[in-house]
C-alpha cells in the first residue's frame, strides 16, 4: 500500500482498539501517531498537527468531550476531522456536538471499514462527512 | 491511609442509576469492538502472516472471556444484592481454597516473573461457607496483585488465625492506589485513572463483588496502599470449628 502524507492521532486507552484502528489506517497508508489518553492526545494534536483525530469519548484524564470542546480553537488554525467513538448517542450528545465543527459521532462496535470511509472521504475532500 | 468497608452511596438515586448505565455500557461494548473489528478484519483477509492472524483469534478468544467474565460477575453481583443468590455454605479448609487460589493465577505471576510467597499456618483453620464464592474473591484479590505488580516483584499470601477470626492477607509492591482512589475502590465500576492503572484491562467490578462476598460470609475487608509502594489488602471470615468428619 503506498504511503499518503495525511496523518491520523488516535487517542484511546484500551491497546486492542489502538492497535486495530492502527494497522487498518497503516493498511491504507496513512501515517498514524498513538495517544492513550484525552490530555496527551491534546498535546499531540497541538504538536503534531494531524489531519484526522479519532477519540474514544469515555476515557481517563480527559474525556472525548472536553477533548472537542478544548479543539475547537485549534481548528481554526488548521482544520482536521474528529471522530468520537462512543455506546450510544444519546439527545445530549447530539446537543453539544452540533456546534462542533467537523466532528462526527460513530457508535461502538464500530466497523473499521465504515470508519475508513469516514477518514477517506474527509482526507479526500470528496464530500462533507 | 486505612480503609475499611464501608462502601456507602451518597450519590442521587437517579445520578447513579444513569452513571451505572453507562458504564454498564461502556464495558459491554469496549471487548464486543474488539471482537468485531478484529473478526472483520481477520475476514477482509486483512491479516497477513500465521503469526498475525494467530495473535488475532487470540485476542478476539481473550476479549470473549472478558466478556463473559463481566457477564458472570454482574450477575452474581446483582443476585448477591437482591438477596436471590442461594449460598451453597459448608465447611471450607483454607489449604484447600490456598492452593486453589494459588493455581488459579500462578500462569499469569510466572509470565511477569512474580514469586508469590506463602506464609501459611502449620495448621489450617476451616471457615464456613460458599467455597466457590470464596475462591473467587480471593483470586480477585491475588489477580489484582499480579496485574498491578511490575515484573520480578513478589506477591505475599498470608493465612492465620487471630481472636476466632481466620485472615487472608495479600501483599504486592506494585503500583499502589492513591489517596484518591482508595475510598472508591469497592465501589461497582470504580476505575482508578492513573495512568499505571489504566492501561490495564479490568472491569471495575471485581473488587466490589469480592466486597460483597465477604459480607455475605460475615466478614470484613480492608486495605492499606500508597501510591509507588503497593498494596495490602486483609479479609478477616469468623473461623468455624474443624472437627474431622464434620463436613
Amino acid at each position: 500500500m503506498s504511503e499518503n502524507n495525511k496523518k491520523v492521532l488516535i487517542i484511546d486507552d484500551e491497546a486492542h482498539i489502538r492497535n486495530v484502528i492502527a494497522l487498518k489506517l497503516k493498511n491504507s497508508g496513512y501515517q498514524v501517531i498513538i495517544a492513550v489518553n484525552g490530555e496527551e492526545g491534546l498535546h499531540m494534536i497541538k504538536t503534531h498537527r494531524p489531519d484526522v483525530v479519532i477519540s474514544d469519548l469515555m476515557m481517563p484524564k480527559m474525556d472525548g468531550r472536553s477533548l472537542c470542546h478544548k479543539s475547537v480553537e485549534l481548528k481554526k488554525d488548521w482544520p482536521f476531522l474528529t471522530i468520537l467513538m462512543t455506546c450510544s448517542i444519546t439527545p445530549d450528545e447530539s446537543d453539544w456536538m452540533e456546534g462542533m465543527p467537523d466532528t462526527l459521532f460513530m457508535e461502538k462496535p464500530f466497523s473499521p471499514s465504515k470508519l475508513m470511509q469516514h477518514i477517506d472521504q474527509y482526507t479526500l475532500g470528496c464530500s462533507n462527512v | 491511609m486505612i480503609t475499611m468497608t464501608d462502601i456507602s452511596h451518597e450519590k442521587s438515586a437517579e445520578k447513579a442509576s444513569q452513571d451505572f448505565m453507562a458504564n454498564v455500557a461502556h464495558e459491554f461494548l469496549t471487548p464486543l469492538t474488539t471482537i468485531k473489528s478484529y473478526n472483520e478484519m481477520l475476514m477482509d483477509g486483512e491479516i497477513e502472516g500465521r503469526e498475525m492472524q494467530k495473535e488475532f483469534y487470540n485476542t478476539i478468544s481473550e476479549e470473549t472471556g472478558r466478556l463473559t467474565r463481566l457477564i458472570q460477575n454482574l450477575l452474581s453481583i446483582s443476585k448477591i444484592q437482591m438477596g436471590a443468590l442461594s449460598l451453597k455454605r459448608g465447611l471450607v479448609k483454607t489449604d484447600w481454597l490456598a492452593g486453589d487460589c494459588i493455581a488459579a493465577v500462578e500462569p499469569g505471576a510466572q509470565k511477569k516473573q512474580i514469586a508469590i510467597q506463602k506464609q501459611f499456618p502449620d495448621n489450617f483453620p476451616a471457615i464456613m461457607g460458599d467455597k466457590e464464592l470464596l475462591k473467587t474473591a480471593v483470586i480477585n484479590l491475588l489477580g489484582n496483585a499480579v496485574k498491578y505488580s511490575p515484573e520480578n516483584t513478589t506477591i505475599t499470601f498470608s493465612i492465620f488465625e487471630q481472636s476466632n477470626m481466620v485472615y487472608f492477607e495479600v501483599i504486592d509492591t506494585g503500583y499502589g492506589i492513591s489517596d484518591e482512589d482508595l475510598p472508591h475502590i469497592f465501589e461497582k465500576f470504580y476505575r482508578s485513572k492513573d495512568p499505571n492503572i489504566v492501561e490495564k484491562t479490568g472491569s471495575g467490578l471485581g473488587l466490589a463483588m469480592t466486597s460483597e462476598i465477604i459480607h455475605l460470609h460475615s466478614g470484613e475487608i480492608g486495605v492499606k496502599s500508597r501510591l509507588g509502594e503497593g498494596s495490602h489488602f486483609t479479609i478477616c471470615i469468623p473461623k468455624e470449628d474443624y472437627h474431622v468428619g464434620k463436613q
